[in-house]
């Protein structure tokens, strides 16, 4: 009985973890990071990017058939004591939340594993912010105030609202959606942002993290909604969870 | 394979024993083989019910099996292929107390200090104390630094104790790892690194004793967080 259950809740995984992919033709990138050479582009490869956030009904599918990644099964080196918290049980979404919201609650290892079990993996952080530059229309929009404007004012919005459903955000030029205005979003080396040049500057890392050496590194000031993700991420560590913290997986 | 089809297979069973000639011997045989049948069925039930395990039960089976504290490191693991070419993992090195960071063989200052600084605080154990702690150093560039670097480097900065192991992992695990152990770097585009300096003490279960971002000259907090951990009572990771 139980092998039937676990077998569909399989099947039933692998039909939902088909996610639509949308194709990044990739290109020489100017990120916001320094690239600590004189050249102040990095080449990023072409690759396909999910073309919105993992959802809750998908995760809960993963957990379904990977029970060691089920709420109470993850021992704490792996997620902290927030993990999937706004679910009402382990295997059970609850009423205030929706199957298509994007999941949250979720750590860099568990996000990890959901792309693994997919033949996926997470995005590197040149990757997301290749296709975030993106609006409908530019591949490069980074300086278009109004787009720049439309991202900030999703910051204002009140982060103790649950998101809203994946796909509802307008689609970039790569069809992609909700790489903002839903929620932010792990990267695979997101323990390598902001950190200084090199390491002649003893002391705790974490004081190197953003604020001072590491603000003044950046290639773009007036970009502060990605200034704002660099500095969230990078404050993170691997077993960390948010409420507002989501992913998507690349390949 | 259900009770049914198990049952059905030894009906079988029996059914050819008694289709063979008896001879006088039949009888000795005959109570063995029922006891013995009687084993090989227990046997074989007990090798179909655990395949026929959900994924579930066999994962509890498993998860009962992992001892590991819940805030152990040891909960991840990964490949390692050393200095010497051995195949081995992170969590092989576990029961002993040891001392864990990240480098890579060219870099120009850093990991030269930090070898340095892991040196010091070895100088700065007792005997007896020194040969319960094992370092490790974990490569972030596995794609150039494979065992012969390592080796290499090994010869350059005349490590020869066996208690120091330098090693490589693939790079997923390698971020893997790093991410576990808190350790951050990043790789620029003209293949050096911008990277984090952290020792990081581990017990035999691999709990966090300790860590220190101070290289170049030991940290003293830390070097008494090793000198404690290596004495008799902090030996057991109780």
């Amino acid at each position: 009985m139980k092998r039937a259950t676990i077998a569909t809740a399989l099947c039933l995984w692998a039909s939902v973890a088909a996610a639509e992919s949308a194709a990044i033709p990739g290109g020489q990138w100017r990120s916001i990071l320094p690239t600590g050479t004189k050249d102040p582009t990095v080449a990023v490869a072409p690759f396909l990017l999910d073309r919105v956030p993992v959802t809750n009904g998908e995760f809960l599918a993963f957990v379904r058939a990977n029970p060691q990644w089920q709420r109470g099964n993850v021992p704490a080196a792996l997620a902290d004591g927030m993990y999937l918290a706004h679910w009402a049980a382990p295997l059970d979404l609850g009423l205030n939340t929706t199957s298509q919201q994007p999941v949250t609650g979720v750590s860099w290892f568990a996000a990890r594993a959901y792309c693994e079990a997919r033949g996926a993996r997470l995005p590197t952080w040149y990757e997301w912010e290749f296709a975030a530059a993106a609006s409908e229309t530019l591949r490069d929009a980074r300086n278009d105030a109004h787009w720049r404007q439309r991202i900030l004012s999703w910051y204002s919005r009140p982060s103790n609202k649950p998101p809203l459903r994946v796909g509802a955000t307008p689609p970039n030029i790569y069809g992609v959606q909700d790489l903002h205005g839903l929620v932010w979003e792990w990267v695979e080396d997101f323990n390598s942002l902001m950190i200084a040049t090199d390491s002649r500057n003893q002391g705790d890392p974490d004081t190197l993290k953003f604020c001072g050496t590491g603000a003044l590194a950046f290639e773009d000031r007036d970009n502060y909604a990605i200034a704002m993700r660099l500095a969230m991420l990078s404050s993170l560590e691997a077993r960390s969870t948010t409420v507002n913290l989501g992913f998507r997986c690349a390949r | 394979m259900s009770r049914r089809t198990t049952d059905f297979l030894f009906s079988r069973m029996r059914t050819e024993r008694h289709r063979s000639p008896r001879s006088p011997l039949d009888d000795v045989k005959g109570r063995t083989s029922s006891c013995s049948v009687k084993l090989v069925r227990m046997t074989i039930l007990a090798l179909t019910s655990l395949l026929t395990l959900g994924s579930t039960t066999l994962t509890t089976v498993l998860a009962a099996s992992n001892t590991w504290p819940t805030d152990s490191l040891y909960q991840v693991d990964a490949p390692l292929e050393t200095a010497a070419g051995n195949q081995t993992s992170f969590v092989s090195g576990s029961g002993r107390v040891r001392i864990v960071t990240m480098f890579y063989a060219t870099c120009p200052m850093a990991c030269p200090l930090t070898i340095d600084t892991l040196r010091q605080i070895d100088a700065a154990l007792e005997p007896r104390e020194r040969s319960a702690l094992d370092m490790l150093l974990l490569s972030i560039d596995p794609s150039k630094d494979t065992a012969a670097a390592l080796a290499k480097v090994a010869q350059d900065r005349r490590i020869t104790d066996p208690r120091w192991t330098l090693a490589r992992a693939s790079e997923p695990d390698t971020r893997k790892l790093a991410a576990m152990l808190g350790i951050q770097y990043r790789k620029l585009a003209d293949g050096n690194f911008d990277h984090s300096s952290t020792l990081i003490l581990l017990d035999a279960k691999g709990r966090v004793l300790a860590r220190s971002g101070q290289i170049g000259k030991p940290a003293p907090e830390f070097v008494a967080a090793v000198r404690t951990a290596v004495t008799d009572k902090g030996r057991t990771g109780s």
